[in-house]
């Protein structure tokens, strides 16, 4: 968007999403988020699938739409035979993902700087990235175990977004982020909204939900001196060492690579398991939970904060539903940052 | 005297006069009807137990990670039974522990009690009496705590008393036979049961969460940890996911105490739960072997006898 | 441009290196020709080594840039892919992408002595800038070049044909030991972190590389600290399990260092203010 100029806000009838939706699909690709409680995802979007917009974010982040859970990123032919390298297509792959959350779309961004590190920019997260218009829903409902506000983030926060909609008796109201959202919004032929302080509003009624305050001021350069302190003894004691947590939250990454069938696959993986840092020697430099959750932790909100310049967590509360033993994030932050060090 | 206030009581009598050095427990968790395990280790944290149907985990998983030499373990049968097998695969020693017994109305099933309330996480929850009270969306519904039990509960089943060291309250009486539960699989034809199979190992992200919730899944070196050679391949390769789901299974065949723990666990909604059905119910039929109950039982796998069927091997 | 994508390359040579053949060193060539122009490196740098459907494992390069042509890797028979890496024939392909990491300070130590102290496979890595210094393009850019190694015994220690060559030299002070000789051993015999004791190097104007088992270099640090060596002057590289190579993959960062990007070389200064996970 050209600075100092307002995108001009248009009016989405609730009635007419589906139809809309439809067109959309007809060009594009559609990600929707669609399914209900532990099975809710984001899914192409098909004629009169249901989408999911009241009931909480999915319990599947967006990520995996970017970053799938295994993909190819070469093959090598048959095992014995002479290798024959052929990766797939380096292409923008033009899709719309409508529906996200501001903080989904919030942790894209804090994954760009990853894996498209300009020394050596990841080509098939580059390239489903740059084909994506991202179509947010600011978020008048929190979960109960949402922070965003906590983490910087914001209900109806724009960041990472090309449309924002904001939900409104009735309709949505849209307005463009980018020229790419703006362009997305004019070929749609939605009539203008008068002026509005939607956004506003959906900031005060989220707040009004009760979103959940985590004090993280200064926490990072606290953690900094963390390393040794003895209060990771106590807080891994109740850890299962699974990666329910890693698997669900929109910002990690970590991932394995194995060739397997004649490709080299890349599959997700997670500092939880002692397998991730074993070395051939037998050697493991994070040998017990202690030390893995202490990885996890301190990647989010002190290594990934000393790189980028800020936690690489964005308040979605999905780790603190998913965790089979309520061992509750916010609560780990607050006694990290309560604890003398 | 309500169950909370007994095993408060106990649980800081225990520690207070050095019986034990922690007692494991639940405390209340961070969000509406869930709670979280405690180790507690002083009587102001003994202050903090509670033992109701929001206990979600099995937490005998948790003694052989505590450095303590003597364990209180606040044990509904679902602990019990697995504890009985831990005495008989000797992974603890008779006498570190003593087992608190609670009664146990069986389990508030989350993901029964999201349906109910129309596909909404409670934003606030309480147990009243025999009744669930959730808010949802603003609206407060109250429900029977029969209707949204876990599947696991409907079928308890008690181990002999003498793995109690103290018992506060009387179990739940045994609500049926577990393996009844089997009956809609059972049903189903081959082909409709091997496509729900595919769909639950096509949701499986393989985060491991059912095995590290599991008392019984507790090798050192798990076969899908094995890196040469490796067993099973990390990708989301069906078979993988299947071979991994079924071995675990098979693992547990004769040792699995149906405590659904690993179902609770799962972030993404897999119940496998039938397969370890079905094995126990071969266990119990063919073997007379019920896991859990009888610490003096020797281990089914580790047992032989002249007259065992066999005409599998044929 | 796909960043996971390898270069093939084909094994011209294998030498053996240990009595158990434990240890093998492998030269390869890239098949392209312009890829074995354009391929360059610095001495400390490592590579990603495909073996197709064993997957790759990230080996320092044991050559040197002054080697042009060829890559040369020294290999310990440890996990998956080393192992498939030691059945491997001369002829077989191999895939390369790389060269990844930083490299050892070689221009910061023009005008200093070196002295080397490497143990076991350790040596590998020592070996790309030991080669380096000592070609005639650069020798005369280093002053005094000693180098201490130690195996555990005769049969364990690696690259016996350069250690010759490099004893030949005048201009290298080489000093051989073993943890324990054999019937024919007639060398040192001694812990490398004692014979760097009794050796005592002048810390002035000098700089030491190390690489080694974890419990040599625990030892070689504190000697090297009771000789009068600051942090700065101890230079050693670090081994981490890791997959991509390029910082993405999340396995091999050490507080906020990433070792397949910031490292693989570190000061000793740098290493006592990272957290002690390695």
């Amino acid at each position: 968007m050209r600075r100092g100029e307002p995108a001009v806000a248009r009016l989405l009838a609730e009635n007419e999403l589906d139809s809309i939706l439809a067109r959309v699909a007809e060009r594009n690709a559609l990600w929707v988020p669609a399914g209900d409680g532990e099975q809710s995802a984001f899914a192409l979007y098909r004629p009169g699938l249901a989408l999911r917009q009241e009931a909480g974010p999915t319990r599947r982040t967006a990520k995996e739409i970017f970053f799938p859970r295994t993909e190819i990123l070469f093959t090598y032919g048959e095992d014995d035979g002479p290798p024959r390298l052929e990766a797939p297509p380096a292409e923008v792959l033009p899709a719309v993902v409508y529906g996200l959350r501001p903080c989904d779309a919030r942790a894209l961004t804090m994954l760009d700087p990853v894996f498209e590190d300009p020394g050596y920019p990841d080509g098939l997260w580059g390239g489903r990235r740059r084909g994506a218009t991202l179509v947010g829903v600011g978020c008048t409902r929190p979960s109960r175990a949402c922070f965003c506000t906590s983490v910087g983030g914001d209900p109806a926060g724009e960041e990472g977004l090309d449309v924002l909609v904001v939900p409104i008796p009735g309709h949505y109201l849209a307005r463009a982020v980018t020229d790419r959202g703006e362009e997305w919004l004019q070929a749609l032929d939605l009539p203008r909204a008068g002026p509005d302080h939607e956004a506003a509003a959906v900031r005060a009624a989220a707040a009004g939900a009760g979103l959940a305050v985590v004090d993280t001021e200064g926490l990072p350069a606290k953690l900094e001196r963390m390393f040794g302190h003895a209060v990771w003894e106590q807080l891994h004691e109740r850890c299962l060492g699974c990666a329910a947590c890693t698997y669900l939250c929109p910002t990690c990454h970590c991932f394995d690579i194995v060739d397997e069938g004649g490709s080299r696959l890349r599959n997700w993986d997670s500092c939880m398991f002692p397998l991730f840092t074993l070395h051939a020697s037998g050697h493991n430099p994070r040998l017990s939970g202690k030390e893995r959750m202490r990885q996890r932790i301190m990647h989010k909100f002190s290594y990934y904060p000393q790189r980028q310049g800020r936690p690489a967590c964005v308040g979605c509360g999905r780790c603190v539903e998913v965790c089979p033993v309520n061992l509750d994030l916010r609560s780990v932050l607050a006694q990290l940052k309560g604890v003398e060090a | 005297m309500p169950v909370t206030d007994a095993l408060r009581e106990t649980a800081a009598q225990l520690l207070a006069e050095g019986t034990v050095q922690v007692v494991l427990g639940w405390e209340r968790g961070t969000l509406p009807l869930r709670t979280t395990p405690l180790p507690a280790r002083t009587v102001e944290e003994a202050g903090r137990l509670v033992a109701d149907a929001t206990c979600d985990n099995n937490l005998t998983l948790y003694l052989t990670r505590l450095k303590e030499e003597r364990v209180g373990l606040v044990a509904r049968p679902c602990e019990a039974r697995a504890l009985v097998e831990y005495l008989r695969e000797h992974r603890v020693t008779p006498g570190r522990v003593l087992a608190i017994g609670v009664p146990c109305t069986g389990m508030l099933s989350r993901r029964a009690l999201e349906a109910r309330l129309g596909g909404r996480l409670p934003e606030a929850g309480r147990l009243d009496g025999d009744q669930v009270v959730g808010t949802a969306g603003g609206a407060e519904e109250r429900i029977a705590l029969a209707e949204v039990l876990e599947p696991a509960c409907r079928g308890c089943r008690l181990p002999d008393a003498a793995v109690y060291a103290r018992v506060l309250g009387h179990p739940c009486p045994p609500a049926g036979d577990r393996h009844t539960l089997l009956q809609r699989s059972d049903n189903l034809a081959a082909d409709a049961r091997y496509a729900e199979f595919v769909e639950a190992a096509a949701r499986c992200l393989r985060c491991y969460a059912c095995r590290q919730a599991c008392p019984l899944c507790y090798c050192a070196e798990c076969f899908t940890d094995r890196s040469a050679p490796a067993w099973v391949g990390p990708s989301d390769d069906l078979s993988d996911t299947m071979l991994f789901h079924l071995t675990r299974a098979m693992h547990l065949a004769g040792r699995c105490v149906d405590c659904g723990a690993c179902v609770r666990a799962c972030p993404v909604g897999v119940d496998l739960s039938h397969l370890n059905l079905a094995l126990g119910r071969e266990a119990a039929q063919r073997f007379g072997y019920r896991p859990g109950l009888d610490p003096a039982d020797r281990p089914l796998v580790a047992t032989f006898r002249p007259d065992d069927p066999e005409e599998f091997i044929r | 441009m796909n960043p996971y994508l390898p270069h093939l390359a084909t094994i011209q040579e294998i030498i053996p290196e240990t009595a158990s053949q434990d240890v093998k060193t492998f030269r390869v060539v890239f098949t392209d020709p312009e890829i074995r122009r354009s391929f360059t490196y610095q001495p400390g740098q490592f590579a990603e080594v495909s073996l197709f459907g064993a997957g790759e494992a990230p080996i320092s390069i044991t050559s040197s840039p002054t080697q042009e042509g060829y890559l040369e890797f020294s290999v310990k028979r440890a996990g998956v892919v080393t192992t498939a890496l030691h059945y491997r024939q001369v002829g077989d392909p191999v895939g390369i992408r790389g060269p990844y990491g930083n490299n050892f300070p070689y221009r910061d130590m023009e005008g200093q002595n070196i002295v080397f102290i490497g143990g076991g496979i350790g040596l590998a890595p020592l070996r790309s800038l030991i080669t380096f210094v000592l070609d005639p393009a650069n020798r005369s850019r280093y002053a005094g070049i000693s180098i201490i190694y130690g195996a555990r015994s005769p049969g364990d220690l690696v690259f016996k044909w350069e250690l010759e060559r490099w004893g030949e030299r005048d201009d290298v002070d080489l000093q051989v030991t073993v943890d324990r000789g054999d019937d024919e051993w007639t060398g040192r015999v001694g812990f490398v972190p004692q014979i760097l004791l009794d050796l005592a190097p002048r810390p002035d104007n000098t700089v030491t590389v190390t690489c080694g088992p974890p419990i040599m270099i625990k030892f070689v640090l504190q000697n090297l600290e009771k000789l009068g060596f600051t942090p700065a002057q101890i230079v050693t590289t670090l081994e981490m399990r890791m997959k991509c190579g390029i910082g993405k993959c999340g396995r091999c960062n050490i507080g906020s260092s990433y070792v397949c990007q910031d490292g693989p070389v570190y000061t000793y200064e740098q290493l006592r203010k990272m957290p002690a996970e390695y």
